[in-house]
């Protein structure tokens, strides 16, 4: 009987995902998917990488931009619906496609790149394969606007900087398991901090010229430059 | 070429079998699933494997383009799609990691015996206690706190219970699950019957273990790869389809049935190659489905036969 329980719970996950991504930052994804999409100009041509169920998709061709949304899991059907529902088929277009086959769009036709809670699902080569992506299908001077979970770091310019991170990094760590637990009881719906990826953006070739913080993500915005190191080593 | 998924225990199990073998082994993302399962419910799909072929640039290590997939990967691996994407040509491979070394030795051909799943003693225990122990803990942990007396009856009795229970489960009377549930009741209602007549007190510990019985055999065939779902088809004539955001839908396969089309068949025999219960046989240039009872309805044929000539009905 309970393994009957976990297999229809797990076979509903996606329809449930925004419920949980919501809780598990406690309501802060809904803010940061809005502050990205107001980066978005009218006309812009996007590419939102692992675009789970469509919210930012949809949040940004409200704005004027065209969309193009990938994903490769069951999520697809929800973001196709949300998109429906909203009469935006005209300006998204969702793509069933994972991190790793974006080879058939071309080379420098998007004007942005979002990923939000993307790369924390990703393994280490797929990350830096996503980001050489990102950077061969951004014009010159685009930007790569990433949101996703990264726990804070110790910031040791003085001595306020020093209590202030340290006091975060604290309430990070004690309200993410109770959350976590939470989470995944009502939603099967996790995530895992991501790390080093400012390092992997810079070496990639891209400029960082913002990071700001909300609860558990981070968002960091990042412009084209040339490549500092060629791709393939 | 080996791929498998990224759990933790398959790519233990799968290394140890490999250890004298000169070969790679690509572990594609899963998210932590099983093969099975994860193929089944799209976690372990063409995009995990496109992803890691490409992304571990395994091609510049190699020159051949063949993999070997896990047969029981078949339900969800559109192999054509890895084809167009990568170039690398798929073949699924046998069922058990053990079987590898063998199948490799006979230039990977597969004897029907490496097609087959089994669910042998040991692998009825495992999954068996597996699955119902983190439930148990909780029933368990209840009982501690509410009715403390019952607690000791109620471990032992119900560890003796699930033990027993899925070391018989084929040579209990009874063909589905259910009726296999119902002879185990009646065996234990009679065994309190008896109790009572001769005198004893205390039917507490019978009427447990029937309790206790009722669950560990409720769904017993979904947990196992070679029964099907005993639950499913009930629910669904009892019009129950979901409880509260739990909508039940994902298995379309509630009560559906394999089908063949044999104007379509090309002869291929890929339905044969991976089917994890031997329906399939051979007859000329065409597939036959012998044994068409036999069916779990994993649907590995259908997205496998390259002409559609397998669909699901209902």
């Amino acid at each position: 009987m309970f393994s009957y329980v976990y297999m229809k719970v797990l076979e509903t996950v996606p329809r449930r995902y925004d419920l949980g991504i919501n809780l598990l930052s406690l309501g802060m994804v809904g803010k940061v998917k809005g502050d990205m999409a107001s980066m978005v100009e009218e006309g812009d041509r996007v590419l939102d990488m692992g675009c789970g169920t469509g919210t930012l998709a949809v949040l940004m061709a409200d704005r004027g931009a065209k969309v193009t949304g990938i994903i490769s899991t069951a999520m697809l059907e929800v973001a196709i619906e949300k998109a429906a529902a909203r009469g935006l088929n005209d300006r998204i277009e969702f793509r069933e496609m994972g991190v790793a086959e974006m080879d058939s769009l071309e080379d420098g036709s998007f004007d942005k790149v979002t990923a939000t809670l993307v790369f924390s699902e990703l393994s280490r080569d797929e990350q830096e394969y996503a980001l050489r992506e990102a950077h061969r299908l951004l014009k010159d001077g685009g930007l790569l606007i990433i949101a996703d979970e990264v726990v804070p770091e110790i910031d040791s310019c003085c001595l306020s900087c020093l209590l202030l991170s340290a006091l975060k990094k604290t309430f990070y760590h004690l309200t993410r398991i109770p959350l976590l637990i939470l989470t995944f009881v009502l939603t099967q719906t996790s995530t895992r901090p991501v790390k080093g990826l400012k390092e992997k953006m810079r070496e990639a070739g891209f400029r960082i010229i913002s990071t700001k913080r909300a609860f558990s993500l981070e968002t960091v915005i990042a412009e084209k430059e040339g490549l500092i190191r060629p791709s393939e080593p | 070429m080996l791929v498998t998924s990224n759990f933790d225990l398959t790519v233990k199990r799968v290394s140890k079998h490999l250890k004298d073998l000169d070969c790679y082994l690509l572990v594609a993302p899963s998210h932590g699933i099983n093969v099975w399962c994860a193929a089944e419910a799209g976690h372990f799909s063409a995009h995990s494997v496109i992803s890691v072929l490409k992304t571990s640039r395994i091609g510049e290590k190699v020159k051949h383009r063949t993999l070997i997939l896990p047969q029981l990967s078949a339900p969800g691996m559109d192999t054509e799609m890895i084809k167009k994407e990568t170039g690398w040509r798929c073949r699924f491979g046998p069922v058990y990691a053990r079987d590898i070394p063998e199948y490799i030795r006979r230039d990977f051909k597969k004897t029907d015996e490496m097609r087959r799943v089994k669910f042998d003693l040991m692998d009825r225990l495992d999954a068996g206690i597996g699955s119902i122990f983190p439930f148990y803990l909780i029933i368990a942990a209840l009982l501690f706190v509410f009715k403390r007396a019952w607690f000791q009856e109620a471990a032992v009795l119900g560890g003796v219970l699930v033990v027993l229970m899925l070391a018989l489960y084929p040579y209990l009377p009874g063909r589905s699950g259910y009726a296999k549930l119902l002879s185990t009741e009646v065996f234990l209602g009679a065994g309190l019957l008896v109790h009572v007549m001769t005198g004893g007190s205390g039917y507490g510990t019978f009427i447990g273990a029937m309790v206790i019985a009722a669950m560990i055999g409720i769904d017993f065939g979904g947990i196992s790869p070679i029964y099907k779902s005993d639950l499913d088809p009930i629910l669904d004539r009892l019009g129950v389809r979901g409880i509260g955001p739990v909508v039940f839908e994902g298995r379309g396969a509630i009560g559906g049935k394999v089908v063949l089309d044999p104007e379509k068949c090309i002869g291929c025999a890929l339905c044969h190659d991976v089917c994890p219960k031997g329906v399939y046989a051979m007859e000329g240039k065409k597939a036959v489905m012998a044994r068409g009872e036999e069916c779990v309805v994993c649907r590995a044929c259908i997205t496998q036969c390259p002409v559609e000539a397998i669909s699901l009905t209902s």
